[in-house]
């Protein structure tokens, strides 16, 4: 009021000039006033459930999962009645997984699955608790539950993602006959179909690698310490194994000549534990030479299946299987 | 002479073998040892003693030369913890023989204090008779 009262009386002198000021003036303060509300509205985050959850598979699907945890938690707390709340829990669990956080993430997907039992959900949940397992490379656990989807959930796709791998967990734990038979069962339909007949065949070869006879190592260590080692072509460690033993049985029989009877005893006290460590490293040697043969195999054999279940922004709840050639 | 030494044997045999018994590892199956690591770490025998007295004695002195991680004595401390005296001392033994280039073939490399070495814990040499706690830890 004062203002415009100062503009109306703004005087005889120069009125044209300082008219043109005053309205100047008037303006900005028009339209400061106009504009603030709308930058204040500006400042606010209004945030959907469909925002923040493309957020959180975003974040997961730039590999920051222990974030892409948080921020699907987030969305399960600010939204719990979304219809994406079944997704986000089992995200929360594949998230861990993914991190290596194995436990947590069995933890995360047992809870998906007590939430939503009896759906397919909760069938997923089951497949993703046995996934962790064969990733951990516990392929009696991961069989187990692979059984169970199978046995539980008769959807075509997850049934057959679930035989593929149980095929691939009986090849882990070297049950190649079983494992080609679990291939075969795999449905023509399924876009897996080829590649389980390809892994049938050559699941079978699993039974014919170059292994080394634990039993043999044993016997062989036990007849002459470093010959256990020799057979598993460690040369150098049977060469240890042997001077090692050969110089305390020495020692020993030189002590017991010389009638130190209690040096000789504790020589061939301290002999018994290198003698029995000698067949032990042998039968050891021989375990990790066969391992290893056995993921060098399974590594050379192609795994056709990519999962990326639910990071799509579908609705519903497929099975997304991609086939890598 | 003779006696004293066999009695001495005797007693050494004896002492090796009842030991597991009075140790307090868990044994394969047991809930127990697959709680946490803080319960295998209660576990002390003849044998951590051993180590004990090995690494504030010759350790201290010698250095660490272990081309393994974890080293040679603490790797033989956690198998007498995990598995009693008699299973620690042969896998300590089966450590020392095997701690050699071959071992490269068949366990990864990794680099520890600014080291490439050799990564073969416990778990790397009791996995075919001792499935233990695999599926319990991340």
């Amino acid at each position: 009021m004062i203002l415009w009262k100062t503009m109306i009386s703004g005087g005889t002198l120069g009125i044209g000039r300082n008219m043109t000021k005053r309205i100047c003036v008037l303006l900005i303060f028009a339209l400061t006033a106009l504009t603030q509300p709308l930058l204040l509205a500006a400042a606010e985050i209004i945030l959907s459930s469909d925002d923040q959850f493309r957020f959180a598979t975003e974040t997961m699907n730039g590999k920051d999962y222990l974030r892409a945890v948080a921020e699907f938690e987030r969305f399960l707390y600010f939204f719990p009645e979304d219809e994406e709340v079944p997704k986000a829990r089992l995200l929360i669990g594949v998230c861990y997984l993914k991190a290596g956080r194995f436990e947590s993430a069995r933890k995360a997907l047992q809870k998906a699955h007590a939430a939503y039992s009896g759906t397919l959900v909760a069938g997923k949940a089951l497949f993703w608790i046995g996934e962790s397992y064969f990733r951990q490379k516990v392929p009696e656990e991961a069989e187990r539950y692979f059984a169970m989807v199978i046995e539980d959930y008769p959807e075509p796709e997850l049934k057959n993602a679930a035989l593929y791998r149980l095929g691939w967990s009986r090849m882990q734990s070297s049950r190649w006959q079983e494992a080609s038979e679990t291939f075969n069962r795999v449905e023509a339909q399924s876009p897996l179909f080829d590649s389980s007949r390809h892994l049938a065949i050559k699941s079978l070869e699993g039974e014919t690698l170059p292994y080394k006879n634990p039993t043999t190592a044993g016997v062989m260590a036990a007849m002459l310490p470093g010959l256990g080692h020799v057979y598993c072509e460690r040369y150098r460690d049977g060469l240890v194994a042997f001077l090692l033993n050969g110089l305390f049985i020495w020692a020993a029989i030189e002590a017991f000549d010389e009638n130190h009877d209690v040096l000789g005893g504790i020589l061939l006290f301290v002999e018994a534990g290198w003698y029995a460590g000698n067949i032990y490293s042998a039968v050891n040697c021989a375990h990790k030479h066969n391992r290893h043969i056995k993921n060098e195999y399974l590594r050379m054999l192609p795994d056709t299946l990519n999962l990326n279940i639910f990071v799509t922004r579908k609705r519903d709840y497929g099975l997304a299987l991609k086939i890598d050639f | 002479m003779k006696r004293q030494t066999l009695l001495f044997l005797c007693l050494l045999a004896t002492c090796t073998f009842i030991e597991p018994f009075f140790s307090t590892r868990a044994t394969r199956g047991d809930e127990s040892l697959q709680s946490s690591p803080e319960d295998k770490k209660s576990g002390s025998n003849f044998g951590t003693w051993l180590v004990g007295f090995y690494r504030e004695t010759v350790s201290k002195v010698d250095g660490d030369r272990c081309p393994s991680e974890p080293s040679c004595s603490e790797y033989s401390l956690q198998a007498f913890r995990k598995h009693g005296f008699l299973i620690g001392w042969v896998m300590t033994v089966d450590r020392l023989i095997h701690e050699g280039k071959e071992e490269t073939k068949v366990s990864p490399l990794v680099h520890s204090g600014g080291k490439r070495k050799i990564y073969d814990p416990v778990e790397n040499n009791d996995f075919w008779w001792y499935p233990g706690d695999r599926k319990k830890h991340d």
